[in-house]
């Protein structure tokens, strides 16, 4: 009876999550491309069913661009309104597809650079489940998923330029901006260290990613370590910006009393 | 030493020396696997009714599909604090499980909405008289809600990968029964009334997984 009541609870547990519709699963969710102008890509994105229900999937092309505060928050446009849009660039097929229980698809996609190719371009290719919606003369609501492939098309070698501003300690935490001044999306990844005068590392920790598109600015801030003693530190941030790109940081910092810092700010290149 | 002990010996040792021969020319294979930045999208709809009077302790009947239907409203009316109020709802709402798979990346769903048809002459949609409240439903301990809109107030509502750390998204869906609930001030939230014309009110909430 017990080994009846396991049995009965695994079947439940395997089959539990096939009672939702149909469900996709996009094998690359991030293309990311780096093109020569006059460039002709031709590749694929896999989609698959990783239900036992048949799904039947529309596929489409919108534009997408990075919202304040930066943190990876999107908001999408249809196919030529965004900013920086590839759309007019990438064809893709097919656009309507039935995939069986467990099955999976490929979309076959062509991306024609422009010749003058100086600045990202980016889009996302998504992949919708059509239902039967909700019935004809019923109130109710019809909910659509989609998932979709972002696409980041960059020129080769793009000068990954960028600068962090504005600095200041306050209310215990360090904050500052950082200013994309390149040509493309910049994703930093941004760590921190604090180093005392003989050279140790007293503090270090990493800092919230960052999506941020060309030519804006994203803030940062992190909190100051309470219990480093008195004395002078330098505090050296780093930002990998990809494509071993990398922005250092150094600020000299006086600890005088208790919480009492003050900074004093250089570059190095 | 009897024979089959006798042949089990030659036999482990033949074994040992040809794996010594073996590391003698030891060839080194690299070996690697690239997990994909993927990302996936599924929902699983249940429909709940026969809550008690806070709308808790609700039966939850799984849903076939995502279209959600409110079906033919019935008229509630009664009185709160001498306040006489009546409006039309189902009896039941819904919650939306939305489960994102993915591989080595983050992901993020964003919502949004939109009427899609209501009666001729009609000024409000079913927008302004439906609401979803989205929380975290957390591995352990009550849920965490996120927030509370009118659909039509929804724009374009992006749920960050961070707010569900150590849970999952989950979406409440219904009829709105106050429209003077402090969660949907400033949203122009209504109850079906009298005054709205009788006929079908649908639209479409569109869920978005992408990476972040």
């Amino acid at each position: 009876m017990r080994n009846n009541i396991f049995v009965v609870m695994f079947l439940f547990i395997v089959f539990c999550p096939v009672m939702a519709e149909a469900q996709l699963f996009i094998e690359d969710g991030k293309v990311v491309l780096s093109a020569s102008g006059g460039e002709h890509i031709n590749k694929s994105v896999t989609v698959v069913n990783t239900s036992k229900e048949q799904a039947q999937v529309r596929v489409y092309w919108e534009d997408f661009q990075y919202q304040p505060p930066y943190d990876g928050t999107k908001k999408f446009y249809p196919a030529g309104v965004g900013p920086a849009s590839a759309s007019k660039f990438i064809n893709y097929s097919p656009q309507e597809i039935s995939i069986p229980p467990f099955g999976k698809e490929k979309i076959d996609y062509t991306i024609n650079v422009p010749d003058q190719f100086d600045k990202g371009l980016y889009g996302v290719l998504f992949f919708e489940q059509t239902g039967t919606g909700v019935k004809k003369d019923v109130t109710g609501v019809n909910i659509v998923t989609r998932a979709g492939a972002l696409f980041f098309i960059e020129p080769k070698a793009a000068a990954r330029e960028s600068a962090l501003d504005k600095i200041e300690i306050k209310d215990g935490n360090v904050s500052g901006s950082f200013v994309n001044k390149s040509s493309i999306t910049l994703i930093p990844r941004m760590v921190y260290y604090f180093m005392e005068d003989e050279g140790m590392v007293k503090d270090r920790g990493e800092l919230k990613n960052l999506y941020v598109p060309s030519g804006e600015t994203a803030s940062w801030s992190f909190p100051m370590p309470t219990d480093l003693t008195g004395g002078h530190y330098t505090l050296v941030i780093n930002a990998d910006l990809g494509d071993e790109n990398v922005l250092t940081k150094e600020i000299a910092l006086t600890k005088a009393g208790s919480n009492q810092w003050s900074l004093n700010i250089g570059d190095t290149p | 030493m009897n024979k089959r002990l006798k042949v089990l010996a030659i036999a482990g040792i033949a074994l040992v020396g040809s794996a010594v021969l073996a590391m003698a020319a030891t060839t080194t294979f690299q070996v690697s696997a690239v997990m994909p930045a993927a990302t996936g999208a599924s929902a699983a709809v249940n429909k709940l009714s026969a809550c008690d009077t806070n709308g808790q302790n609700c039966t939850w009947t799984p849903q076939a599909g995502t279209a959600l239907g409110f079906g033919n409203l019935s008229l509630v009316s009664g009185t709160t604090n001498g306040v006489a109020y009546s409006y039309f709802a189902p009896g039941y709402f819904y919650a939306i499980d939305v489960a994102s798979t993915g591989g080595a990346g983050k992901l993020d769903i964003t919502l949004s909405y939109a009427d899609t048809a209501k009666p001729t002459g009609q000024t409000s949609g079913l927008g302004k008289k439906t609401s979803i409240t989205y929380v975290k439903v957390p591995a352990s301990g009550p849920e965490v809600q996120l927030g509370k809109k009118v659909l039509s107030a929804l724009g374009t509502t992006s749920i960050s990968n961070t707010s569900l750390t150590g849970g999952y998204f989950r979406a409440y869906l219904g009829i709105v029964t106050n429209a003077n609930d402090t969660d949907l001030t400033g949203q122009g939230a209504e109850t079906f009334s009298l005054s709205d014309v009788a006929g079908t009110y649908s639209g479409t909430l569109t869920v978005t997984y992408t990476l972040v």
